[in-house]
Parts: C-alpha cells; sequence; structure tokens
C-alpha cells in the first residue's frame, strides 16, 4: 500500500481515479490545484505523486519542476497524465518519471502506479 | 509595486507563493531562516510578510513579534502559515498580533486575497490618517516616553532583566547609561573601564543625534557600530537612558538585534 497525492482539478475524474486506486489497497490524498499539493507536501509526504498536466493554478510539467527542485522531495516518483500527444522533451526536461498520454483509463492509471512503485 | 516577504524553509511552498505573487506583480523577497528573514525585514522594509510558524532556527510568532516591537515597521501586515493551526497555535498567533494565519493546505487565491485585503487597509489607514484598527505598540524613541508594556508582569530587578538579554542574546557586556555618561547598570565581562566606555556610548550617540539633525533626519533610533571582532548596539531606552551591549563576532546580528528590542520595555520598567 503506497500513500498517493493525486493532483486534478476535475473532482468527478478524480474521484474516479482515487477509487480505482484505493481498490489497489493505495491510500489517496486529493488535491485540486498546484498550490494545494505543493503546501501538503511537508506534512504528509506521498510515495508517488499522480498529477494532471492540466491543473488550474500551473502545468503539470511546471508543478514537477517545483517538486524536483526541493531537496525534500526532488526523488518522489511522479507520474503525469497527459490529455494531449506525448510531450516526451516538457517531461524529460520537468524530471517526470512516467508520462499516460492520449486515451487511458483508470486501470491505466493503477498499473502505471504500480509500475513506478 | 508592494514587496513581500516569504518566509518558509520548504522550497515547494517559497516557489509556488513567489510563483502566484509575481503573476500579480508583486515583488518577491525570499527566506528560509528566522535569521534570514529578520536580516531582510531590516534592510528591505517589505510591505507584508507571508510567514511558516515553524522554522529551522526560530517559529513565526517570534518573526510576528519582531516586526511588532519594530520601530519603523510595527504596522506591517504579517500573515502566518500553519500545517498544524490547532487552538494553541491561533492563541499563540492572536498574542503575536498575527493579521491571519492561514491553514496548510491552501490555494494561492486563498492567500491572494488576504494580501490584497491587508494592503488595501493599510493604504486606507495611510491615506485618510483613519485610526489604525490592529492595536501597534508606540515604538520607543530616544526622545520619547519608552514603553511599559502592560503592567501585567512585576518588573525584573534591573540586574535580572540585563542578565536574561545578555543569556537570550549572547551579548559579551551590556551596559546601561544616563545621558550625562553616568554608568546605571551593567552586566558581562569586566575586562574594559566601563565608565569610560558608558561615557563615549553616550557621547556617539549625541553626536549621531547632531549628525541626524544635520541631515534633516528623524531623531536617531539606535546606532551600530562593526569592529573587526565585534560589533556594538546603542538603543535609546527613553529620555536620559541608553543601553549599549557588546557583541560577539560569531553572533547573528539580526536575531541579536530583535532580542535587544524586546527586552527595552522590561529594562525602562526596571529602571
Amino acid at each position: 500500500m503506497a500513500r498517493i497525492l493525486l493532483i486534478d482539478g476535475d473532482e468527478d475524474r478524480s474521484t474516479v481515479t482515487s477509487e480505482a486506486l484505493g481498490e489497489a489497497q493505495h491510500d489517496v490524498h486529493h488535491a485540486p490545484t498546484a498550490s494545494f499539493a505543493l503546501t501538503t507536501l511537508e506534512w504528509r509526504r506521498p510515495d508517488l505523486i499522480v498529477s494532471r498536466a492540466e491543473i488550474p493554478d500551473m502545468d503539470g510539467y511546471a508543478l514537477c519542476t517545483i517538486v524536483r527542485s526541493d531537496p525534500k522531495t526532488k526523488d518522489i516518483p511522479f507520474l503525469l497524465l497527459a490529455a494531449g500527444g506525448p510531450t516526451a522533451g516538457a517531461a524529460a526536461r520537468a524530471g517526470v518519471d512516467m508520462v499516460l498520454a492520449g486515451s487511458f483509463s483508470s486501470s491505466d492509471v493503477v498499473d502505471s502506479v504500480r509500475r513506478l512503485l | 509595486m508592494s514587496r513581500i516577504l516569504v518566509v518558509d524553509d520548504s522550497l515547494a511552498v517559497r516557489r509556488v507563493v513567489e510563483l502566484a505573487l509575481e503573476d500579480r506583480q508583486f515583488t518577491v523577497l525570499c527566506a528560509s531562516l528566522g535569521s534570514e528573514a529578520t536580516e531582510r525585514i531590516e534592510r528591505d522594509s517589505p510591505d507584508l510578510v507571508v510567514c511558516d510558524v515553524f522554522l529551522p532556527d526560530t517559529d513565526g510568532f517570534r518573526i510576528c513579534e519582531f516586526v511588532r516591537s519594530h520601530p519603523r515597521l510595527a504596522r506591517t501586515p504579517v500573515i502566518l502559515m500553519s500545517g498544524a493551526a490547532d487552538d494553541s497555535v491561533r492563541e499563540r498567533a492572536d498574542r503575536a498580533r498575527a493579521d491571519v494565519l492561514l491553514s496548510k493546505p491552501f490555494s494561492t487565491n486563498d492567500l491572494l486575497r488576504h494580501i490584497d485585503d491587508l494592503l488595501a487597509s493599510e493604504r486606507a489607514d495611510g491615506a485618510g490618517g483613519a485610526i489604525p484598527t490592529r492595536p501597534v505598540h508606540p515604538p520607543v524613541a530616544l526622545t520619547g516616553a519608552p514603553w511599559q508594556g502592560d503592567g501585567a508582569t512585576p518588573a525584573l530587578p534591573l540586574e535580572a532583566a540585563l542578565a536574561q538579554l545578555r543569556a537570550a542574546a549572547g551579548l559579551d557586556l551590556a551596559l546601561i547609561v544616563g545621558r550625562s555618561g553616568d554608568l546605571i547598570g551593567w552586566t558581562g565581562e569586566a575586562g574594559v573601564r566601563l565608565e569610560m566606555a558608558g561615557a563615549l556610548a553616550a557621547c556617539v550617540l549625541e553626536s549621531a543625534g547632531i549628525l541626524g539633525r544635520e541631515l534633516g533626519q528623524e531623531p536617531v533610533q539606535g546606532m551600530t557600530l562593526e569592529y573587526a571582532r565585534g560589533t556594538v548596539l546603542v538603543e535609546g531606552l527613553g529620555p536620559g537612558t541608553l543601553l549599549a551591549v557588546l557583541v560577539p563576532d560569531r553572533a547573528p546580528l539580526p536575531t541579536v538585534r530583535y532580542h535587544v528590542r524586546k527586552a527595552i520595555p522590561e529594562l525602562a520598567r526596571a529602571l
């Protein structure tokens, strides 16, 4: 069981993803914005971060860049969920460990989390 | 353009707040330690301070108290942030006279809303000469009467108050001197001629006051004299008395200055 921080501005979609991860025995904490996520990290360090590329106050790549720049959080695995096409260059520059791009299901998310942990 | 100081030992928090503030055209200053924060407050006079309660070398309450006791910056709005904002933290924040206690996690929109409200309130107070709604301790000036505090606690004897200050600030020597240079009290290493040191401190402060008037400045509030192996701080305790302290080279000056200013009301009561 892992502690997962899920960052997604869409409440309905995040509920579906959280439930899928919960069924895989993970403990999921949801943050609707990047600022919520980043001000949570010092108090509730997750084992893995799952973030949408498109979030209300910052894009997921910028969020990952900040996570990677902080010595306290730089080693946390980061899974990016991108609605658009593959963005390998941006992901590599940001330090993202894995990108799920295009069309994918919540079970794809669960599988990717398992592979990263 | 308002300058906002952000104090948090978490780089992630500093960065996300910094980005949100820069988007709104604020000038952002950052610090990760309390000692850095007090230095920046002294040097850069921010228009508002956002500070985490838990810092590696101190806490946000002390930073807030430092601001509230500062002769120039006492009215600066302070927002404290805490990931454990329970009743005891709220009570402590109230005692430190923070304007806002913001619970973590928070969205930057919430933070920005508080900042906008506080800065608008400060501008309204300044422009219209309105009575401040937040109680502010009057500054301790050389020509004014010292703040006596709330009188709720009995005054320490002078020697005890000086010893307490010396221990808290890590001083080598602390003297209280009358304006004519007479030695009223002291604590510390007595390897110097105390009466001579006191008389010279009074003389130098008098000269600083004359220089200030020549330059069109307000009455001198205090002096900092830097030497090769230490620093001397001189602060007014009220009409007719001054405090001179010898700070060893190893001591962090902003922290020492904070302890000295915090001790001034106690010392004034003890006189």
